[in-house]
């Protein structure tokens, strides 16, 4: 029997129960699912290969009628031509041996679609295209015209048949020994966003991007593997020829991924979440006896924290991997599956960091579905600060990488020396692929992302960083948000919680000034609201509130703070209040330009306007946009006698009333400008802290005091880990030299112990 | 009978410390000065700032990576960078005191840093073309071993994962330490034999420092009781390693005490241990050298106590030497009187052929029994060694 009319007859076969498929996650659709698969792929580990039918259903929900339709056809990215393997061979990425100028034969993977046709559409052909790079010899990326245009709101039915091989374990994909992972191994079309498809070819140093979909995937293969894979498990029919077929149904996700081995042992769980039982599902290999319980004790607190933290983890089952060894597949995410990465000798944290990590891209890349090529950084940037935030709370704020008793580390600290290693090479958002090389990406990525955003937790606080990344998931869950939305959100946040002012208002789009629902605000209430911050909500019934602001004739705009000029209603300014101070704040200052009788303010609901920008803007342009390195650092401190000219008094009494000039001089280093606070302690017991803009190269700050400086330091709460040198941030009068001392011990007898090594050869 | 290398090594060792002691010291003091410039820098770097204290009440790694970065962008570039020259200085220290040592041992006679010293400038080349020799033998063998075990381990890899597999290329790593060690063993004979054979004259009238002369007995003498040898040489590295990785491991968790001294002294306690085994392991092949080579065999014999003049020496007969015990201070040159064990015991042709045949050995005229025949341990009484 030919192989593809076995294939439809098994399709055909393992269609059934899928026909009775049911909702899994809820009742409702979770996401706007574009694209409905149906895979039945017969996978041959021996040969790691497979061939499938596929039946692909996409609905045209981008408003305009679609000609053209891009494919990922990722497995091809495996040879040397493509333009992953030439961005690894010179910048560095994923695969091994990179410098090597040959490519091993058993790297080698492609998928090769046999056929293609749409329903309605009659046969249809793919065309290699190269949207990036324009590199002809990169089959990563294919198109296919249809004859007409499909229509908005009409779907089309594709159905291709291909064939897979898959490579020797890299980038996170291929086989290991008979392990396989079977990730980017069917055809996906590109994401229509933001008024075009967006389907980028693969790159050395990039993930994935596509839309969210429902997958019904039967996976036919040896009955001695164990096989784990995206969604939850739909069957298994054992076949007469030493196979059986499994089934697998996953919905509200991005992709489909699946992984085998006939060494898996099975270790399951659950996670019960406020929206019912989570299954954790781990295969974990025999050579890894513990790795099976520390995986499922570090997710189901995992699950637990990111609950608490950002919201419920939806899906039903999360199914955990534990791949080969030596494989190149350790650490990758995938929705509802991912893979770890430990050993059978693992005395660090790091198998529960990894699949920490793993299981945080389900919150931010696999709901909270970003663009990965484009802004990495929104799901390894923001991965990685959860991860810290996570693991801190979990195994130690200053213990969760090592927590050995004779030194520590910390994850938080893991991500700052990561960041540290590249620091100023590329913005936070360049797109992935246009980064310096891979080390740039990596620090940057990830360790910078991580660490500007413990830095803006210590700006705007905990409970606003909190407050934000809960409205960050629960706002654009199953969506494709940007960067923008990202920071606006933090913005917002911060905004509410006041630990951030607007500088300017705008309506919401698509809604006129002119017919905004003002509701006006007499000086009784704006009066009795600044005597409490919660009197507005209460009286008006809105979590924020905003005021708009009639200007008297002749006033400019510019000389109102927070206001601004608005086309619409010609006369009107619109500012914003948060917290009381603010509208104090706005009140004084046009009392003091003698304004205050002009002010009109009016409660609009929340919906209804929106900040252009805020005072977080000027972090966000150096830390997310830029390239600026922070580097603050006293310069010098000194205490001299006020009375210079006076000979020393040698009797303590006489000393201790002595007044000092005390000056600390502090300086910026880098090219990053952020407000600096400075801590100052004196020798009689007393401290003060001191505020400096830091936008001037230095700053002297002078006191007169009873006693000498004793230390003074920036950034004593230590809220500032993307300043580059900590070590410079303080300077201290009583110096201690335990730290050299010990590494200077360490250092001798390590000298020593391979001085006496070397000593063999004589 | 053969005295037990082992426990006569160790008698030998802690008999004779001063070569133990002065490596000791050398090391350490090679040590310290080479890491001046680490530690002055590096107090610089975080002696007054107060983003140091997590390395005092503990031993935070990030504060380590970040001072070790702002090491790295100062003139040393590294922490590894001072250990470039402290270690070759304690190489160099270890060539010349490693002679003194070996001929402390043979002779079982006390030597101060001078003589060691001196004794390790005299042998100083023929270690040299010792180590090259070393080298070159030992470099091709290890790593054709390495490269098979590396296949080997890749191999194993292929199908087995996990501890077994681990277990597997540790059998292989421990092979290659196996075959290390032995080779080690023979060049640290093959020393022996040089310092031995140093002892005598060749008809030159200079010190016999033929290396190559001493490779085949050198051999012999590794092949003499091999197993019992080579198990004794195992041991002792292995004692040696072990003890300084645990006591090594015991230093470094007390790092995150906020005092220095035990991590100090339990460091320097394992490098100590280290050196000792070592010094343990050439005092044992001393042993076994002299086990193989009893006085007698090599034609030992003691040197008068002054250098006897070359005039009161038959013109014709061929000039020797002796070394068992040496003359104290070893600045007395060697007493020409017998061959060595290892020279050419035919007459090296010369200008004008000698019709007479070669003579044997003379008796030496002794004026007392000879203790290296019947009582290897017994000092050399005084008047023999003066």
């Amino acid at each position: 029997m030919p192989r593809p009319v076995h294939l439809a007859l098994l399709a055909l076969a393992s269609s059934l129960p899928a026909l009775c498929q049911t909702a899994t996650n809820s009742p409702t659709p979770l996401s706007t699912r574009v694209v409905a698969y149906s895979i039945e792929a017969n996978v041959d580990p021996d040969h790691h290969s497979l061939e499938a039918i596929e039946t692909l259903t996409y609905k045209n929900l981008t408003g305009q009628p679609l000609t053209t339709f891009p494919f990922h056809l990722y497995l091809n990215a495996f040879r040397p031509q493509s333009t992953v393997s030439t961005e690894t061979h010179f910048n560095g990425g994923i695969r091994d041996n990179i410098s090597d100028n040959d490519y091993p034969g058993e790297k080698l993977g492609s998928i090769e679609v046999t056929h293609l046709d749409a329903v309605g559409f009659g046969d249809l052909s793919l065309r290699f295209t190269a949207p990036d790079d324009g590199n002809a010899q990169d089959h990563t990326v294919a198109e296919v015209s249809l004859p007409r245009p499909l229509a908005p709101g009409d779907s089309i039915t594709f159905h291709l048949n291909f064939k897979d091989r898959f490579p020797l374990s890299v980038a996170r994909n291929g086989y290991k020994r008979d392990f396989l992972m079977g990730g980017q191994w069917f055809p996906k079309p590109g994401v229509f966003w933001h008024g075009a498809w967006n389907c980028h070819q693969y790159h050395a140093t990039t993930e994935f991007f596509s839309d969210f979909a429902t997958f019904n995937v039967h996976l036919t293969l040896p009955t001695r593997f164990v096989v784990g894979a995206s969604g939850v498990p739909t069957g298994d029919t054992v076949n007469s020829n030493r196979t059986h077929t499994l089934g697998f149904y996953a919905e509200d996700v991005g992709d489909f991924a699946f992984a085998l081995s006939p060494n898996f042992t099975v270790t399951d769980g659950t996670y019960l979440s406020s929206l019912g039982p989570v299954k954790i599902h781990v295969l974990a290999l025999k050579a890894h006896p513990q790795a099976g319980q520390r995986y499922l004790s570090i997710l189901q607190r995992t699950m637990e924290q990111f609950e608490e933290r950002y919201g419920p983890y939806p899906y039903k089952i999360i199914t955990v991997i534990d791949p080969e060894p030596g494989s190149e597949i350790g650490g990758m995410e995938y929705p509802t599956l991912i893979t770890g990465d430990t050993s059978w000798f693992e005395p660090t944290y790091i198998t529960e960091i990894t699949a920490e990590h793993e299981f945080g891209h389900q919150y931010w890349y696999g709901m909270v579905a970003t663009n990965e090529f484009e802004d990495a950084w929104l799901d390894e940037g923001i991965n990685s600060y959860t991860e810290a935030t996570v693991t801190g709370a979990l195994l130690g704020r200053k213990t969760s990488v090592l927590n050995f008793p004779w030194a520590n580390l910390s994850d938080a600290s893991l991500q700052r020396m990561q960041y540290l290693l590249a620091s100023d090479f590329d913005p936070v958002t360049r797109h992935a692929w246009q980064f310096r090389n891979e080390a740039s990406y990596g620090a940057i990525s990830y360790g910078k992302s991580a660490t500007l955003l413990a830095t803006l937790e210590g700006i705007v606080g905990t409970q606003t960083m909190n407050d934000a990344m809960r409205l960050w998931f629960t706002r654009y869950r199953f969506t494709h948000p940007t960067a923008e939305d990202f920071l606006r959100t933090i913005e917002e946040a911060a905004i509410q919680n006041g630990r951030a002012t607007a500088l300017g208002y705008t309506p919401t789009s698509g809604v006129p000034c002119t017919q905004l629902p003002l509701r006006e605000l007499s000086d009784l209430t704006i009066a009795k609201a600044l005597g409490d911050s919660s009197q507005l909500k209460r009286t008006f019934g809105v979590d924020q509130y905003h005021v708009i602001v009639e200007l008297p004739a002749g006033a400019h705009p510019p000389c109102l703070p927070f206001t601004q000029p608005n086309s619409d209603r010609p006369g009107i300014g619109v500012a914003h209040t948060g917290p009381p101070d603010d509208l104090r704040a706005l009140r004084q200052t046009m009392a003091s330009q003698q304004i205050s009788s002009a002010l009109k303010a009016f409660a609009v609901a929340p919906t209804t306007m929106t900040f252009t920008s805020t005072t977080l803007r000027a972090f966000f342009n150096q830390a997310v946009y830029g390239t600026q390195v922070l580097d603050y650092a006293v310069d010098s401190i000194d205490s001299s006698p006020v009375q210079w000219w006076l000979p020393a008094e040698s009797d303590l009494k006489a000393k201790d009333k002595t007044q000092y000039l005390d000056t600390v001089v502090l300086r910026r280093r880098g090219d990053f400008i952020l407000p600096v606070t400075v801590e100052v302690v004196f020798s009689d017991g007393s401290s003060l802290r001191d505020s400096w803009d830091g936008v001037d190269r230095w700053k002297k700050f002078a006191y007169t005091r009873s006693g000498r400086i004793v230390s003074a330091e920036i950034d004593p709460d230590h809220i500032v880990p993307l300043d580059s040198d900590v070590l410079n941030n303080s300077i201290t009068t009583a110096p201690n030299y335990l730290p050299t001392q010990k590494l200077a011990a360490i250092w001798v007898t390590l000298h020593q112990l391979a001085a006496q090594l070397a000593a063999w050869i004589v | 009978m053969p005295r037990s290398p082992i426990l006569r090594g160790l008698f030998l060792t802690l008999r004779h410390p001063r070569p133990l002691l002065w490596t000791y010291v050398v090391s350490l003091a090679a040590a310290w000065i080479a890491s001046a410039t680490l530690r002055a820098e590096f107090a610089q770097i975080t002696s007054t700032t107060l983003a140091a204290q997590p390395l005092i009440s503990g031993f935070d790694l990030a504060t380590i990576f970040e001072a070790g970065r702002r090491f790295s962008a100062g003139p040393h570039g590294s922490f590894a960078v001072p250990a470039r020259t402290g270690i070759p200085v304690y190489l160099l220290a270890f060539f010349l005191l490693v002679p003194g040592t070996l001929l402390t041992y043979l002779t079982n006679t006390p030597r101060r840093l001078g003589a060691l010293l001196q004794q390790g400038m005299q042998s100083f080349w023929s270690f040299v073309r010792i180590t090259l020799l070393t080298l070159l033998i030992a470099g091709p063998i290890l790593g054709a071993l390495s490269a098979a075990q590396g296949a080997v381990s890749s191999r194993i890899g292929e199908h087995i994962t996990g501890e077994p597999a681990f277990l597997l290329d540790l059998v292989g790593i421990v092979a290659i330490f196996v075959v290390a060690s032995l080779l080690r063993l023979y060049f640290d004979l093959v020393e022996i034999h040089t310092i031995d054979l140093a002892q005598t004259m060749r008809p030159s009238g200079k010190p016999d420092r033929r290396v190559r002369a001493t490779l085949a007995p050198a051999w012999r003498t590794f092949c003499t009781g091999l197993p019992a040898t080579a198990l004794t040489f195992l041991f002792l590295a292995v004692l040696g390693g072990l003890a300084a990785y645990l006591l090594s491991l015991s230093a470094l968790r007390h790092l995150a005490q906020p005092r220095v001294w035990p991590t100090a002294l339990l460091g320097q306690l394992g490098v100590f241990t280290l050196i000792f085994t070592r010094f343990w392991q050439r005092a044992a092949e001393t042993v076994h050298f002299r086990n193989v080579n009893p006085i007698l065999r090599r034609s030992r014999i003691y040197a008068p106590a002054n250098p006897i003049p070359r005039a009161s020496i038959e013109p014709e007969m061929t000039s020797y030497g002796s070394t068992f015990p040496g003359p104290f201070p070893v600045s007395d040159p060697p007493s020409p009187i017998l061959p060595g064990p290892n020279s050419n015991p035919l007459p090296e042709p010369g200008p004008t052929p000698d019709p007479l045949p070669n003579p044997e050995p003379i008796s030496p005229s002794l004026a007392s029994p000879d203790p290296g025949v019947f009582h290897h341990d017994v000092t050399p009484k005084k008047d023999l060694l003066n």
